[in-house]
């Protein structure tokens, strides 16, 4: 029996989800939670085998409550549902040992069987997700833009970034500045729609 | 440099023609008050003709500086005829340099063979007016030369204006021809894939409605006389026969919602793969990704590239044939190591995928028109895990093959 731990805000897709996966003979839903800053205390409490994450989960995204599982409870594979809106966030999936990315418009016997695979010690990733990530490309920004143009996405002032991140104002508008300049964007907000789209984020 | 940009330059044009066009009548105003044999009288009758004809002169330039067509234009040039031709015995023995911006509007305005007839006749009359109007006969040539070339500078500068425009022009008609064939291809490939597609679908939801609506009123029906037959204790062996032939409707009916479904799914993603079909990105940014992908999966990739650099874009075959790699590299398990190395090759570049136990070679060939690349056969060269032997040897239709080391090495 494989014991799935399901995260979904949507409560209707996740009432869905559990309802799905009760159908199959071999799979226990033994959590479903709202919130991305509960996966880990309720994993520790429920031990699955395979958590199904959406990647916008409201108090911690799908892939830093991914991060925070491998961490403490490597035991548990996670497969992460996404659109193919910001393919992205293949590469920080992958980097964070998610086991499983399947898109959210894929059949329902895609989830089933991503499941299975999944606790098997196999990886399942959509190919029209790896092609769409290799379309877009890996992100221009270094960590430290990133880290910048992701606390000015906030809507924060630069001081206040600058004291949040120790640095000087100065720094942060260099940083702010380069990433603006690496994306191809107009102002700040663009870069920020931009790298959001392309889940650099 | 920022002023020297094509567009503002042609933007510019028409108006620097009409600027030099008009500084030759106002040279020609000074002369008439400072040149021996004139005075403040043709001084003044000069002024007043200049200020008649040179309006008329300078609407002749700008028109044709932008390469439009002169409205009225000769009447303007009959007037402006006039107006120099009356000014000539009273405007002093200098005046007849006017015929300059006389032959000028004459060239501009006037149709082929009577511009040119003008033209000369104008820039010929100009010395001996002059001579008949008391300029000294050694004073007459260097006149008739200045017309000349004063008409000459004029005129040319008149035609590079236009040329200019003109070029702007055909650019733009050559970028809506472009964007409109464009248009009309894609909507062409959207028609004959997507099209057919969705009118498949559309068929397929017609007959799903087609199946329900029968099964449904049987239902309804069944139900009744189900009822019908228990009350009047008859023969229930028809109302089975009925709930049969509903049953066998209703798995048909299953069956045909579920190709929809699958028909569905089929065309959105031919949808986009089609839309990432007319956005390439280069064959460097590609390899890349892919280099960082497999690292961030935890596969030791290193990435060879020839010092002359890969080309710039890629066929969709063996585009899809590297994707189709790194997908199979990504959902394997157990490959702890990978090397992407690019050879410069005439016409191309090979890729060579070399994993723990295997290598592939793509050969890859630059897209000579990404646009037209259909990229739905990328699909065709997907290689799933189970379709790779570490040693077989199998060439794809994308050129890709999958050889062992021994075997690369042989």
């Amino acid at each position: 029996m494989i014991r799935v731990l399901i995260a979904e805000d949507m409560h209707m897709i996740r009432s869905a989800l559990v309802a799905l996966l009760s159908l199959e003979d071999d799979m226990e839903v033994v959590a479903e939670i709202e919130r991305g800053d509960e996966v880990l205390a309720t994993a520790l409490r429920t031990e699955p085998d395979v958590a199904v994450l959406d990647i916008d989960l409201p108090g911690l995204d799908g892939l830093s409550a991914a991060e925070q599982l491998s961490a403490r409870l490597p035991a548990c594979r996670t497969l992460v549902l996404t659109g193919l809106s910001q393919p992205g966030n293949l590469l920080r999936a992958l980097k964070v040992h998610v086991r499983g990315f399947i898109v959210k418009d894929a059949p329902a016997h895609a989830l089933t069987d991503g499941i299975r695979r999944i606790a098997r010690g196999e990886r399942v990733i959509d190919p029209e997700l790896v092609a769409a990530a290799l379309e877009t490309g890996s992100s221009p920004l270094t960590p430290r833009e990133t880290e910048v143009l992701r606390a000015a996405a906030t809507g924060i002032r630069v001081a206040q970034i600058a004291t949040d991140l120790s640095l000087s104002q100065a720094t942060v508008r260099n940083y702010l500045s380069n990433a603006i300049s690496k994306v191809g964007a107009r102002n700040r907000i663009d870069a920020i729609r931009i790298s959001r789209d392309a889940g650099w984020l | 440099m920022g002023f020297w940009r094509s567009d503002r330059v042609v933007r510019l044009a028409p108006a620097g023609a009409v600027a030099c066009s008009g500084l030759l009548p106002l040279l020609q105003v000074a002369l008439a008050f400072s040149y021996p044999g004139n005075d403040t009288r043709t001084g003044l009758w000069s002024v007043a003709a200049t200020a008649a004809y040179l309006p008329l002169h300078l609407r002749h330039v700008w028109y044709a500086a932008r390469a439009a067509r002169q409205p009225a234009g000769h009447w303007t040039f009959a007037a402006m005829a006039v107006i120099v031709l009356a000014a000539t015995p009273v405007a002093g023995n200098m005046w007849p340099r006017a015929y300059t911006s006389l032959a000028v509007s004459a060239v501009l305005v006037l149709p082929g063979p009577w511009a040119f007839a003008a033209y000369l006749a104008l820039v010929l009359a100009a010395a001996p007016a002059s001579l008949l109007l008391g300029l000294p006969w050694n004073a007459a040539p260097w006149l008739t030369l200045s017309t000349l070339c004063g008409s000459g500078a004029v005129l040319m500068l008149v035609w590079l204006s236009a040329a200019l425009v003109r070029l702007r022009s055909a650019r733009e008609v050559l970028a809506q021809r472009a964007v409109a064939q464009e248009r009309r291809r894609i909507d062409d490939d959207l028609r004959h894939t997507l099209g057919t597609a969705l009118e498949s679908l559309a068929a397929r939801g017609t007959r799903a409605t087609s199946l329900l609506t029968p099964l449904l009123d049987g239902q309804a029906e069944l139900g009744e006389r189900t009822e019908l037959d228990r009350r009047a204790a008859l023969d229930a062996r028809a109302a089975l026969d009925r709930r049969a032939e509903l049953d066998r409707r209703r798995a048909e009916l299953v069956a045909e919602l579920s190709r929809l479904a699958d028909d569905s799914r089929r065309t959105l993603a031919d949808a986009r793969q089609r839309v990432r079909g007319y956005r390439q990105p280069s064959l460097r940014a590609e390899l890349d990704t892919a280099a960082a992908l497999l690292s961030a999966a935890g596969i030791e990739t290193r990435l060879h590239l020839p010092r002359t650099g890969v080309p710039d874009t890629i066929a969709p075959q063996p585009r899809a044939a590297l994707r189709a790699t790194v997908t199979r590299l990504l959902r394997a398990d157990g490959v702890r190591a990978c090397t992407i190395t690019a050879v410069a090759q005439p016409g191309g570049a090979r890729l060579e995928v070399r994993t723990d136990d295997t290598m592939e070679t793509i050969d890859v060939r630059p897209a000579t028109d990404p646009t037209k690349a259909d990229p739905t056969k990328a699909r065709t060269s997907e290689t799933s895990p189970t379709d790779t032997h570490p040693s077989q040897t199998s060439p794809t239709e994308a050129g890709q093959s999958q050889t062992s080391p021994s075997e690369a090495r042989s």
